[in-house]
C-alpha cells in the first residue's frame, strides 16, 4: 500500500492531548481511524544530551494516519509527560507499567506496537506481560533487547558540546545515524524544547546527580533483560513479530538482529527479519517510504489472518 | 481470479507466460528457478502456484516459462545465462513493458542479476529470492543435497523427493504441484534441455553462471549495482545458508543505497509457497517504497 511521503518539517503531529495515568500526566497524539498502531520511541529519562519525544515518529505517524489510527505517547519521565512519582519508579518496569496503563486507558483494541531501541525493549515486555493489549510487535534497532554488546558508549561518549544544548543533541543524533543529513532542524528543535523543561531537568537531577541511573535504572534493567531473553528462549512471546535493524548502526551490532530473530522464530511462525542498508539507529527516519510500506503491509498481513 | 496462460512470440520463438492483474499498473516480472535439464524437479511458472495471486490487485503480473522450462523451448542458440537474459529483455519488449519490478527465485535470481547489470533501465527493483547461485560460495562444502535421487529422474516420485529436500515442510507439495512438475518433465522443452545439458552444462552453462557472478562482483567493487535490490532468504533453506544471503546483501549494499535483507521464518527454498503472505508483503512493500522515493542512484 502506498503512503504519501512528507517533508519532515511539514509532517506535524496533531496537537497533544493529555491523560492521567496513575497520577502521571501523559502527553499523546492520535490521528486517523481504523486499526491502532502505537509507537514507542527510545531513550530514557534523565539524559542531558538527548531527549526524544513523539516527534521522533513524525515521518511515519503522519503518512500511516491515512490508513490506521496512529498513536504516539510520551513515556513516563520523557517528552512532555510527567516524571515518576517515586524514586524507585525510575525503572524500565515502571515505563512498561505506564505504557500498559496508557494503552488500557485508551480502551484500544489489541494494537500493533512499534518500539525503537529502549522502546523496542518496552514493547517486547508489553507483549510478554500484557499480551491482551498487543496484536503484533515490531522491534526496531534495539540494543537494549539484543544479547550482543552494544557500543553506544564507544560511538557517543565524551560529547564535545555542553549538555542541554542544540549542539550536544545534534552531535549525539548525528552519531547514531548513517547520514548526518537525517538530523533535521525540526528534530533538534523538539529535542531542545524537552531539554529545557523544568520537569525534564528534574529527571536529569535524579538520574545523574542523585545517581538513580547507576543505582536503580541500569541494575534493574540488567535484571529485567536477563529475564526477558530467557522468556524469549522459552517461547513466551506469542505475537507476530518483525525485527527491523539498520546495517550501519554505530550502536547496535547487526548480529543481535539475527539472535533475536532466532529466539523468537523458534516459537512464533510469523516472525520476520528485515535489514535496511545505509541506515543507522533510526531506519524509520532514514528510509521512511520503504519503512512505512513495510510496516503497513506487515500489519495488513497480520490483520488478514 | 487467476493468472491467464498466454502463448506469445519472443524473438521469433513461441513462449508461454502467465499474465494477469491490473493492466496499466507497474509490472512485476517473476522469474522461476531451476537450471533447465539439470534441476531434480522441473522449473517453470507452475512453481509459483497461487503465490502470485495477491500481487494481481496492484500490479501487472508476468510469470514466464523461461527457455528450456515448462512450455517454452530454448532457441537454436546455445542455452546460457546470456541467452536466458536476452530472452527476458525481448519478452519485456514483446509485452510492451518498459520497466518492471523483477523477482527471481534460485536461477531466476541470477537472471535478475544479469538484467540489473546489463539492462538496468528495464529493472525498477530487483528481489533476489533464495538464490544460492547468486551468492558468493568461497571454499564451500560439497553439495550433497541431491546425491541420491530416486530413479528414474523427473518421475513423479523423484520430483516429489527433490521438492521435499529443499522445503521446510511438505504440506505445500500437493498433487497440483506434482501434476504440473510431471507435465513439465514430459514437455519438449525439458527433453531438449536434458539432451543439451548432458554435454553442455559443464562446457557452456556453468561457465556462463560464473561469468555473470564475476560481473556482479566486479560491478559491486566499482560503480555498484544501479538497481534497488533486496535479498529475501528463508530461515530453513536446505540449499543455502543464511550467511550466504547476508554476504550477498553486504556486497551489493556497499554501493547501492536502497538495499534490504529479509529472512522469512518456517520456510525452505520455495518460501513463496510455504509463506506466501510474508513473501507478498515483503516484495510488494519494497516496490511501493521504491516508487515513493526519488530515483536512486548508486552512491
Amino acid at each position: 500500500m502506498n503512503y504519501h511521503s512528507v517533508e519532515t518539517s511539514r509532517a506535524v503531529l496533531p496537537p497533544a492531548k493529555t491523560i492521567d495515568i496513575d497520577g502521571v500526566q501523559t502527553a499523546y497524539h492520535v490521528a486517523g481511524t481504523g486499526r491502532p498502531i502505537v509507537f514507542i520511541y527510545g531513550g530514557n529519562f534523565g539524559s542531558a544530551d538527548s531527549a526524544p519525544s513523539t516527534h521522533a515518529w513524525n515521518l511515519n505517524f503522519v503518512p500511516l494516519a491515512e490508513r490506521f489510527q496512529v498513536i504516539a505517547f510520551d513515556k513516563i519521565g520523557q517528552g512532555f509527560s510527567g516524571n515518576p512519582l517515586r524514586d524507585e519508579d525510575y525503572t524500565m518496569a515502571a515505563v512498561v507499567r505506564h505504557a500498559a496503563g496508557f494503552m488500557s486507558a485508551l480502551k484500544l483494541p489489541p494494537a500493533h506496537v512499534v518500539g525503537h531501541s529502549r522502546g523496542g525493549f518496552a514493547a517486547t515486555r508489553l507483549a510478554l506481560e500484557y499480551p491482551h493489549l498487543i496484536r503484533s510487535l515490531t522491534i526496531v534497532s534495539s540494543g537494549t533487547l539484543s544479547p550482543r554488546v552494544s557500543t553506544n558508549e564507544v560511538a557517543l561518549s565524551k560529547c564535545p558540546h555542553p549538555s542541554f544544548t542544540r549542539e550536544s543533541a545534534r552531535w549525539i543524533y548525528e552519531g547514531y545515524c548513517f547520514s548526518k543529513s537525517t538530523v533535521t532542524e525540526d528534530w533538534i528543535d523538539k529535542v531542545y524544547e524537552v531539554l529545557q523543561l523544568p520537569k525534564y531537568r528534574e529527571s536529569v537531577k535524579k538520574i545523574v546527580d542523585e545517581q538513580l541511573g547507576s543505582r536503580v535504572f541500569l541494575p534493574e534493567l540488567a535484571k529485567q533483560k536477563r529475564e526477558t531473553l530467557q522468556w524469549l528462549q522459552e517461547g513466551r512471546l506469542q505475537r507476530p513479530t518483525q525485527i527491523i535493524f539498520g546495517r550501519n548502526d554505530p550502536t547496535v551490532a547487526i548480529e543481535g538482529a539475527f539472535d533475536l530473530f532466532d529466539a523468537v522464530a523458534a516459537h512464533q511462525r510469523r516472525t520476520e527479519l528485515h535489514i535496511f542498508n545505509q541506515a543507522g539507529h533510526f531506519s524509520y527516519r532514514e528510509h521512511p517510504s520503504r519503512f512505512n510500506a513495510l510496516l503497513g503491509d506487515f500489519i495488513d498481513l497480520v490483520d488478514r489472518w | 481470479m487467476a493468472l491467464q496462460e498466454q502463448t506469445i512470440t519472443v524473438a521469433g520463438q513461441k513462449a508461454r507466460i502467465l499474465r494477469g492483474g491490473r493492466s496499466g499498473a507497474p509490472a512485476a516480472l517473476f522469474l522461476h528457478g531451476g537450471i533447465p535439464g539439470v534441476a531434480p524437479f522441473c522449473g517453470g511458472s507452475h512453481i509459483w502456484g497461487d503465490s502470485l495471486t495477491p500481487f494481481m490487485t496492484d500490479l501487472d503480473v508476468l510469470a514466464p516459462d523461461l527457455p528450456g522450462s515448462g512450455q517454452t523451448t530454448a532457441a537454436a542458440e546455445p542455452l546460457t545465462m546470456d541467452t536466458l537474459g536476452r530472452h527476458v529483455v525481448a519478452l519485456l519488449a514483446a509485452c510492451s513493458i518498459e520497466t518492471a519490478d523483477v523477482i527471481g527465485h534460485g536461477l531466476g535470481g541470477l537472471i535478475g542479476v544479469w538484467l540489473a547489470l546489463n539492462h538496468p533501465a528495464r529493472v525498477r527493483s530487483l528481489s533476489i529470492v533464495a538464490s544460492p547461485m547468486s551468492a558468493p560460495t568461497g571454499d564451500s562444502l560439497d553439495d550433497i543435497l541431491f546425491t541420491a535421487p530416486p530413479q528414474p529422474r523427473w518421475s513423479r516420485e523423484s520430483q516429489a523427493w527433490a521438492l521435499e529436500r529443499v522445503s521446510y515442510g511438505h504440506a505445500h507439495i500437493d498433487s497440483r504441484l506434482l501434476d504440473t512438475c510431471v507435465a513439465a518433465s514430459q514437455a519438449e522443452a525439458h527433453r531438449q534441455a536434458v539432451d543439451y545439458m548432458r554435454t553442455n552444462f559443464g562446457k557452456m552453462f556453468a561457465p556462463s553462471m560464473n561469468r555473470t557472478k564475476a560481473q556482479l562482483w566486479e560491478t559491486c567493487r566499482n560503480a555498484g549495482v544501479q538497481v534497488p535490490t533486496q535479498i529475501i532468504w528463508a530461515s530453513h533453506d536446505p540449499a543455502t545458508t543464511r550467511e550466504a544471503g547476508f554476504v550477498l546483501f553486504d556486497v551489493i549494499s556497499a554501493k547501492q543505497k536502497a538495499t534490504q535483507f529479509h529472512v522469512i521464518n518456517r520456510a525452505g527454498s520455495l518460501l513463496f509457497r510455504e509463506q506466501p503472505a510474508a513473501f507478498h508483503h515483503i516484495v510488494a512493500s519494497f516496490g511501493e517504497g521504491i516508487r515513493q522515493e526519488k530515483p536512486q542512484v548508486a552512491a
